[in-house]
């Protein structure tokens, strides 16, 4: 009996949590970033974590004498360091770019400034941009926006 | 997991979409039995349940979580699917198999005890296969109530917000209403409705990595 009810807890469990979970396919890339941080994960070490992970694994294959499968390679150069990586694939490359760009933005830099939205705003313009990069610089722009808008709002309630 | 083609499979959205999953499901578990101090307790924390279940997909010689050739080319959206419902049935996992030496600590409320009368509550310790045993029973619904109630407290200068909350609550409320039906509900657009849900979820989030914080200051974990 008490074995049931616990099934029927856990069951719970997961059910309010697919219904807390139900925006989560609609958040861009910087949205997921920012509910990370808020949710006290840092992206950043998330991903060092797991190329340590796959690092491990890879080790443990070579010392066996067998081949690493091609897709852990690309999960090891996905998810390495920018500094440490001495050779990417073009995607890999691109994910790379993309994933510093959102890091230049939610932080302190030359792109989180009026002048810096211009640069963002004038390159989108350009018709040689992929529809993915073109909403990444979309996410971009409106993230800024955001924090510009309650940058203000945060100082006239000290005024 | 033998060696598949992974080219269409985002390995960085895969990793924050995992841990955004995992702390949902802890934040699910503290929304239901209102006790945070129970989780230090597994020894696994969201971010390792994340990384662990993407290790283990990653690994070629694990069996136990594998890509199946028959379920076609692997998509981010496939693969996503596929690991959540795996980092679901590990947590679960984790919580039946520590059911017994887990400890809920609960705010006991006698059935029909004033919940504003702190005096008719106290706390007591309860096996995870007690607290399920009894949240069935006049005392265990009054238990729930009151972990409800002081969660949708946290959103009263809010009320979209905690509107949309009560209904999340709600195992038979939300599952009957689309975006859609909420906004013509609630008076506003679709647009605002997702808007407005994705506040609720940086307000949960944030507030169950403070009551975390909160958590760990309290109770030293072994």
């Amino acid at each position: 009996m008490a074995r049931k009810q616990l099934e029927r807890l856990l069951s719970e469990v997961a059910a309010l949590a697919d219904r807390l979970s139900d925006m989560d396919d609609t958040l861009t890339g910087a949205e997921l970033d920012e509910m990370l941080k808020v949710a006290g994960s840092d992206p950043a070490a998330l991903r060092k974590r797991l190329h340590e992970g796959i690092q491990a694994i890879a080790l443990r294959i070579r010392q066996a004498g067998r081949p690493v499968p091609q897709y852990l390679l690309e999960g090891s150069e996905a998810t390495a360091p920018l500094e440490s990586v001495t050779s990417v694939s073009h995607k890999t490359a691109l994910e790379k770019l993309r994933g510093w760009l959102r890091g230049l933005a939610s932080g302190p830099s030359v792109l989180s400034t009026p002048e810096g939205m211009r640069v963002i705003r004038a390159y989108r313009k350009t018709q040689d941009l992929s529809g993915e990069d073109a909403r990444l610089l979309d996410e971009l722009e409106a993230q800024l926006k955001s924090r510009s808008t309650e940058g203000q709002s945060g100082g006239d309630q000290e005024e | 997991m033998a060696d598949i083609d992974l080219r269409g499979v985002d390995i960085d959205e895969l990793l924050k979409k995992l841990t955004l999953r995992a702390r949902r499901l802890y934040l699910a578990w503290v929304g239901l039995t209102g006790d945070e101090s129970a989780l230090p307790g597994l020894g696994v924390g969201p971010e390792d349940l994340a990384v662990g279940t993407l290790v283990r997909f990653l690994d070629p010689d694990d069996y136990t979580v594998t890509w199946k050739h028959s379920a076609g080319t692997p998509t981010t959206v496939g693969v996503l699917a596929y690991l959540r419902r795996v980092l679901n049935n590990d947590f679960l996992d984790l919580l039946r198999s520590k059911a017994h030496e887990t400890t809920v600590i609960v705010e006991a409320h006698p059935a029909g005890a004033d919940e504003a009368d702190e005096d008719a509550g106290s706390r007591r310790a309860l096996s995870l296969d007690g607290f399920a045993s009894e949240i069935e029973s006049p005392d265990g619904q009054a238990i729930r109530r009151v972990n409800r109630d002081r969660l949708l407290a946290r959103f009263e200068g809010e009320p979209d917000l905690q509107d949309i909350l009560e209904l999340q609550l709600d195992p038979d409320g939300y599952c009957a209403y689309t975006n859609q039906d909420l906004a013509l509900l609630l008076g506003t657009t679709v647009s605002e409705m997702e808007n407005r849900k994705k506040r609720l979820d940086r307000r949960l989030l944030g507030i169950h990595a403070e009551m975390q914080s909160t958590s760990s200051r309290e109770e030293p974990h072994g």
